[in-house]
């Protein structure tokens, strides 16, 4: 028996032994890392449990809600106007450009576009602007646009039909959920022309549902795009409301999250479609005897062809790893309730603490996609200037090209662990303000929150070793 | 169970990952019963303190 474990102990003590190397997401670097990646792990676990008797010792009251903001000036009318023109060109150059364009992804403006200017870099926008897709964004710009024309013309448009309440903000967890899907799982993500297609039925569907129920109503529950956006602008120090620019302090604006049916849901899914990202990079999946293989193998026997099978199997992961981090926050959400003796219910509790996992999500965010928007978002600036692909040189910037050393992968690699320790303090903060608001006995409040601490540390752990993963 | 042991290599660093998540759900479930326990006490004296 010692026969046979020798070897591995001695191995996995030796690969513990020496420093770890990693890579960056979309880049072949590789980092020199002092020391393993899975201490790194440890580390940020130790950070999140220093931090939570830091709370339970200095933050005895709810403070958040009671926090005040102060008006920064008054928005013109003709600025918001400006934007939603803006947002409606954009859309259609987008559009024109996968359309018409080369059918090369790199050289077409849509992939990058989609995949990088707008899922990426209008997050990071929103966290230090505030919610820029409400105004850059095209469909609801011709809402407003039609519903303006509409009461100057004939007296307004008809009553829209009542939002049902139980639907909520379930539309946009499921389109987010569809869009990670094209961008994870789908063969045709390459092709400009088809995600210009997807890209048309998505504002078809937009304005059918506007048309429905009102542009407003229906931005703020079915727009995945704008749901989620407009979560990450929550977390901005500016808040912009009625054309009135505020200053507000950090994290309050999390606050002011709906509690609406589906609101878990969509956090769940933007953290759990970017969680799979990271892991199916990693040789657990990707191996050559990983679980992505071995579902294909399963979905080819089953008489799928080779294309479908793989399609299949990255489905099922997405959904599984979707379901794991639904599952973790469940999990948080019932040992709080059992904490505080069944009260309030488990589903307002899940409902009311969702504002916690913002920071997680955008936290996932930078750590998935940083490196992808600092290299790939450099493509921008030579195709502004030839976005179809087609030898055209507009802005005179055609021949730039990707600068790859604007960062080392060493700078990657810590950048994405300090977003994840820090999306994850961030997260213990607000739920520990929630849960002094939510039970009078401090130290109810405090023991609820073992569980929630728990989880966060979970999904710590789960974030680097997915980031490590796709390093190996 | 050898042939679990021999792919060591691949799977050990799960368990790195997994630690301190199982150490800390220890320390928390330790520590809550310490202080239900205590409330218990607590509770306890209080109603055999005389008025």
């Amino acid at each position: 028996m010692i026969r046979l474990l020798k070897p591995g102990l001695l191995a996995a003590l030796t690969t513990l032994a020496v420093p770890a190397a990693a890579s960056a997401h979309g880049i072949g670097q590789r980092a020199d890392l002092p020391i393993p990646l899975w201490l790194f792990a440890w580390a940020a676990a130790f950070v999140l449990v220093a931090s939570f008797v830091a709370l339970s010792v200095l933050w005895p009251k709810p403070v958040l809600a009671d926090a005040r903001s102060r008006l920064l000036g008054r928005v013109p009318l003709a600025l918001e106007v400006f934007a939603g023109a803006v947002g409606i060109f954009a859309f259609v150059l987008i559009v024109y450009s996968g359309l018409a364009g080369s059918q090369t992804a790199t050289a077409n403006l849509a992939p990058t576009a989609i995949f990088v200017l707008v899922w990426v870099g209008i997050p990071f926008a929103s966290v230090l602007f505030g919610d820029v897709f409400a105004v850059l964004s095209p469909w609801r710009a011709i809402g407003r646009g039609v519903g303006w024309a509409a009461a100057r013309v004939g007296g307004g448009l008809p009553a829209p039909i009542n939002y049902p309440e139980r639907l909520g903000r379930w539309p946009a967890a499921l389109l987010i959920l569809a869009f990670a899907w094209i961008e994870l799982v789908w063969s045709g993500r390459e092709e400009p022309s088809s995600l210009a297609i997807v890209a048309l039925l998505y504002a078809a569907v937009m304005l059918l549902g506007m048309s429905c129920f009102g542009a407003e109503k229906w931005c703020r529950n079915a727009d995945g795009f704008g749901v989620a956006f407009s979560l990450f602008a929550l977390l901005a120090p500016l808040d912009w409301k009625d054309r009135r620019c505020s200053l507000r302090a950090p994290l309050v604006g999390a606050l002011e999250m709906p509690q609406v049916a589906g609101s878990v849901a969509v956090v769940c899914v933007m953290i759990g479609s970017t969680s799979f990202d990271g892991f199916s990079q990693g040789t657990v999946w990707t191996g050559a005897s990983g679980l992505a293989q071995q579902l294909s193998d399963l979905f080819s026997s089953l008489g799928f062809a080779a294309g479908t099978a793989v399609e299949a199997a990255y489905t099922i992961g997405l959904l599984l790893i979707v379901g794991l981090v639904s599952g973790l926050y469940r999990l948080a959400v019932i040992g709080m309730n059992r904490t505080g003796s069944g009260k309030p219910p488990t589903p307002e509790l899940a409902r009311g603490f969702a504002h916690t996992l913002i920071p997680i999500a955008l936290a996932y965010v930078v750590a998935h996609y940083f490196s992808l928007f600092v290299f790939q978002g450099q493509a921008t600036f030579f195709l502004i200037s030839d976005p179809l692909g087609n030898g055209s040189d507009v802005f005179g910037t055609s021949q730039t090209a990707i600068n790859y050393s604007l960062l080392s992968a060493n700078a990657i690699w810590y950048t994405q662990v300090a977003a994840l320790v820090i999306g994850h303090v961030a997260a213990l903060v607000l739920a520990h303000d929630k849960a002094l608001a939510t039970w009078s006995n401090p130290r109810v409040a405090i023991r609820s929150q073992y569980w929630m601490l728990l989880v966060m540390v979970a999904f710590t752990c789960l974030g680097l070793w997915f980031l490590s993963a796709a390093a190996s | 169970m050898t042939l679990l042991l021999a792919h060591i290599g691949h799977w050990y660093h799960v368990l790195l990952y997994l630690a301190p998540i199982l150490l800390i759900g220890l320390g928390l479930w330790w520590s809550s019963r310490r202080e239900m326990r205590r409330e218990r006490e607590d509770a306890a004296e209080a109603e055999q303190t005389p008025l």
